[in-house]
C-alpha cells in the first residue's frame, strides 16, 4: 500500500484516499472556439509517462481536501505533495 | 427556538444504556451522550478564524491539533475547517448565535452548523488505550508523536472517525457516525478483548 503525504494531514496509508487522475489539465480559456479535436483531448486524452508523473489525489477519509502529488509510475516512489494551484515543483 | 430541558432530559445518543465496558486498569470504552456538536467552516482565502475566536472566547487550533477552554472543545478536521464539542447544557443556539452575529459583522465567508444528531460521542481510556486503537488504524500513536492535543481525521477499523488525545490517562475521545456507531463499539470490544482478560479482577478465576 502506498503511504501518501497529504499536504495537511501528514502520511497516511492510501486507502484514504482517491485517485484524480493527471495534474495540471487545465480547463479551454474559451470553450466555445475549442474543436471537437481539441475538445475530445481535453476531455479523454492523458499523458502515460514510464517515470515521473503529476497525479491529483483527495484525502477523503480525513481533511478531503484535493491536492497534488509527484509519483513515480515505475517505482511508486512520492517526491512531492503540494496544494492544488500552485506549480508542480521542480523536483525528480 | 431555545434548548427545551424537557427535550434534553430525554436526549439520547444512539448508544445510550448499550456501553459499560472494560476497567480504568487496561482499556475501558465508554459512551459520552448528549454532548452538542458544532460544524464551523471559514473561507480559508480570507481571515475569518479571528473573528469566529474572539466570538468563541478561546483560539482555534492549528492542522491536527485541539485546543479547549474548559469543558468546550475544537478539533481540527481540515483547513478551515473545524468541530466544537461542548456539554449538551450549552445548547446548540448558545455556540451558534455568536458565530453567525460575528459572521454578520464581518461579512466573512463562514458556516456554523449543529451537527449533534449525526455523531456519537465515546471515551476509550486506560494504558492499553492506544494499543486497541493500533489495531485498527495506521496513525503513528506513540506519545512523541501523537501527544495530548493532538487529533486525527482517519480510518478506524472499517469507520470514517474523528479522534483525539484528551488526557494522559491516556483518553481518546472519538466522534463516529450515529450510523457506524454500533458497529465502532462492537469492533473496539472485540479489539480490547485480549486486554480485558488481563485485568486481575477477571483473570483470578
Amino acid at each position: 500500500m502506498l503511504r501518501i503525504p497529504c499536504p495537511w494531514c501528514g502520511p497516511r496509508d492510501e486507502t484514504e484516499f482517491c485517485y484524480g487522475g493527471q495534474a495540471h489539465v487545465p480547463y479551454p480559456a474559451d470553450p466555445s472556439t475549442v474543436d471537437d479535436a481539441d475538445w475530445a483531448g481535453y476531455l479523454f486524452f492523458r499523458d502515460n509517462p514510464k517515470g515521473w508523473f503529476a497525479e491529483r489525489w483527495m484525502h477523503r477519509a480525513g481533511c478531503q481536501r484535493w491536492f497534488n502529488v509527484v509519483r513515480h509510475t515505475v517505482t511508486y516512489e512520492i517526491s512531492a505533495s503540494y496544494p492544488p494551484g500552485t506549480s508542480r515543483p521542480d523536483v525528480a | 427556538m431555545t434548548a427545551d430541558p424537557g427535550l434534553l432530559a430525554v436526549r439520547r445518543g444512539p448508544l445510550t444504556g448499550a456501553l459499560a465496558a472494560g476497567s480504568a486498569q487496561t482499556v475501558a470504552v465508554r459512551d459520552v451522550p448528549g454532548r452538542t456538536l458544532v460544524e464551523l467552516r471559514v473561507a480559508t482565502n480570507q481571515d475569518g478564524s479571528g473573528a469566529v475566536e474572539s466570538a468563541l472566547g478561546f483560539d482555534l487550533p492549528a492542522a491536527g491539533h485541539t485546543s479547549r477552554d474548559g469543558q468546550q472543545l475544537a478539533v481540527w478536521l481540515g483547513p478551515g475547517w473545524w468541530l466544537l464539542d461542548a456539554p449538551a447544557a450549552t445548547g446548540p443556539r448558545t455556540l451558534e448565535a455568536p458565530l453567525v452575529h460575528r459572521l454578520r459583522d464581518s461579512g466573512g465567508e463562514l458556516s456554523a452548523v449543529e451537527v449533534s444528531a449525526g455523531f456519537a460521542v465515546l471515551e476509550l481510556s486506560g494504558p492499553r488505550a492506544p494499543a486497541v486503537l493500533a489495531h485498527g488504524c495506521s496513525i503513528d500513536l506513540h506519545p512523541r508523536v501523537f501527544g495530548r492535543g493532538r487529533s486525527a481525521r482517519t480510518m478506524l477499523a472499517k469507520a470514517q472517525v474523528v479522534f483525539a488525545l484528551t488526557d494522559d490517562a491516556p483518553t481518546y475521545r472519538i466522534w463516529v457516525r450515529s450510523s457506524f456507531a454500533r458497529y465502532l463499539v462492537a469492533w473496539l470490544l472485540d479489539a480490547a478483548t485480549e486486554y480485558l482478560c488481563e485485568d486481575p479482577t477477571r483473570s483470578s478465576g
